[in-house]
């Protein structure tokens, strides 16, 4: 008998959260191209040359992490998902990372030339932290590219991913969530914010997946510290490439700090503990993430700030000179 | 006896809860379609959707609003404004004091910040609400 091909049956509910998952994914919904970040022109030609290279590298850290999060990532652990729901809560997601990767270049191509977004893509691939971060990741995606893995070696994929989008990748977006906190780079943060939502979601349904899969585990206190051993390892290669990325600008303490507070919170979207102190996050970021922007689109429904228009003509003061001659 | 009402979906609100209780010896009751609040106490639940009240929680503040003394939520801030936004809406439409907002399961002092605030004032809601006579004589 060759193998039975089932068809996905959203009538019946395989468990109590798919369906949740999917609408919320759904709502969230969004593109690059509805943003305007070219709005960003004039504060990018205020902020001091070495913030503009912290946040450029950023982004371009941010963008390899979508990047194998969309290419590698979510098609393995899918691969290995039973649950035929969960695996289509997973692949919207997957299409999604697409898009969190191609945004980054939408705030590129308004604030770069070409070369100097050519230098970002090869400062990743040179950089040997970042290299680190995606090497590592990976390790533990491809140890499941196989037909039969075992399910230690599924949940540490899972395990993985959570870190990655829990917690690696709030080191890059610590610098955008601090500008937009003080008026600066605004239209591009809402990109960005728009990531960090989706990522949030990402995280718990993945992490639900995970605690699924670590409850039938034989062993699971070996395997949480496995997990915990890969937190610290990844952990002390974000000191580092904090340290490069920030020290020019004197913001390495406070992006520690968030880099932990982070750490703290993929580890619950596991189902475990935190384990870092955490005193106090900057203040400016988190006024960065309460920051209401002025794009609103009255007719859907979406986040916070959402605009899809098609003819925008922006408001000068010139548009009030009220010095023309009426001839009645 | 401090009597607890949570919601939880994902389990985050779940393992705060049960660390509090552990720590406590309190009575904690998971919210049901047909939970209802016999002995009055507190309501712990958490934010869905953007910024949302959940709907089970929703449906047994409707029943059993007048037996909840206070409401925390849990919530993550990268959703910003809407930040736990359950305890404000639930403060809101039904006239029940926030005691604390946290993120996701709640780190240690998240929760012994809640078991502070609930000790302080379990008393006093318990006297208001007539649970326990005030010998007044």
């Amino acid at each position: 008998m060759s193998k039975k091909f089932t068809a996905v049956n959203w009538n019946t509910p395989e468990n109590d959260y798919a369906l949740l998952f999917w609408e919320q994914n759904i709502k969230q919904f969004w593109i690059d191209t509805e943003y305007i970040p070219s709005k960003d022109i004039d504060s990018w030609k205020r902020i001091s040359p070495e913030i503009k290279e912290a946040y450029k590298k950023a982004l371009g850290g941010l963008t390899l992490l979508d990047t194998l999060q969309s290419h590698t990532g979510m098609p393995k652990i899918i691969d290995h998902i039973t649950c035929l729901q969960n695996k289509a809560v997973l692949s919207y997601m997957c299409m999604m990372e697409a898009i969190h990767a191609k945004s980054y270049s939408t705030i590129f191509s308004t604030v770069s030339s070409t070369a100097e977004i050519n230098e970002i893509f090869s400062w990743v691939e040179e950089n040997k932290h970042l290299q680190f971060k995606a090497a590592t990741i990976d390790a533990f995606y491809r140890a499941i590219d196989k037909e039969n893995p075992t399910d230690e070696e599924v949940y540490m994929a899972i395990a993985a991913s959570v870190l990655l989008e829990s917690f690696l990748f709030y080191s890059g977006f610590f610098l955008p969530l601090w500008l937009c906190g003080q008026g600066e780079m605004v239209a591009s943060a809402d990109i960005i914010k728009k990531i960090i939502a989706d990522e949030s979601i990402h995280g718990i349904f993945v992490g639900l997946i995970g605690q699924d899969i670590f409850k039938k585990l034989p062993n699971q206190a070996a395997v949480k510290e496995r997990v915990i051993a890969l937190l610290h390892h990844l952990y002390e290669n974000e000191l580092k490439y904090t340290e490069e990325v920030y020290t020019e600008v004197g913001l390495t303490a406070d992006v520690k700090e968030y880099v932990r507070y982070n750490a703290n919170k993929a580890l619950m979207n596991l189902g475990f503990d935190a384990i870092f102190e955490v005193k106090q996050v900057n203040p400016i970021v988190l006024n960065g993430l309460n920051t209401e922007t002025t794009q609103h689109d009255f007719f859907s429904k979406k986040s916070t700030n959402y605009e899809k228009s098609t003819e925008i003509v922006h408001l000068k003061n010139e548009d009030f000179e009220m010095d023309a001659t009426v001839n009645i | 006896m401090v009597h607890i009402y949570f919601d939880s979906k994902t389990g985050n609100v779940q393992r705060f809860m049960d660390k509090v209780t552990q720590i406590t010896g309190w009575k904690a009751y998971k919210i049901g379609p047909t939970t209802t609040a016999k002995v009055p106490g507190h309501l712990v639940t958490f934010t869905t959707r953007f910024g949302d009240v959940p709907d089970t929680t929703r449906e047994f503040m409707n029943r059993e609003a007048k037996q909840i003394f206070t409401v925390s939520s849990s919530g993550n801030t990268n959703w910003g404004r809407n930040f736990a936004l359950a305890a404000e809406k639930i403060a809101t439409d039904y006239s029940v004091p926030i005691a604390l907002k946290f993120e996701l399961s709640g780190t240690m002092n998240d929760i012994n910040q809640f078991i502070e605030i609930i000790k302080k004032n379990n008393y006093y809601y318990e006297c208001k609400h007539g649970s326990i006579k005030l010998d007044i004589a």
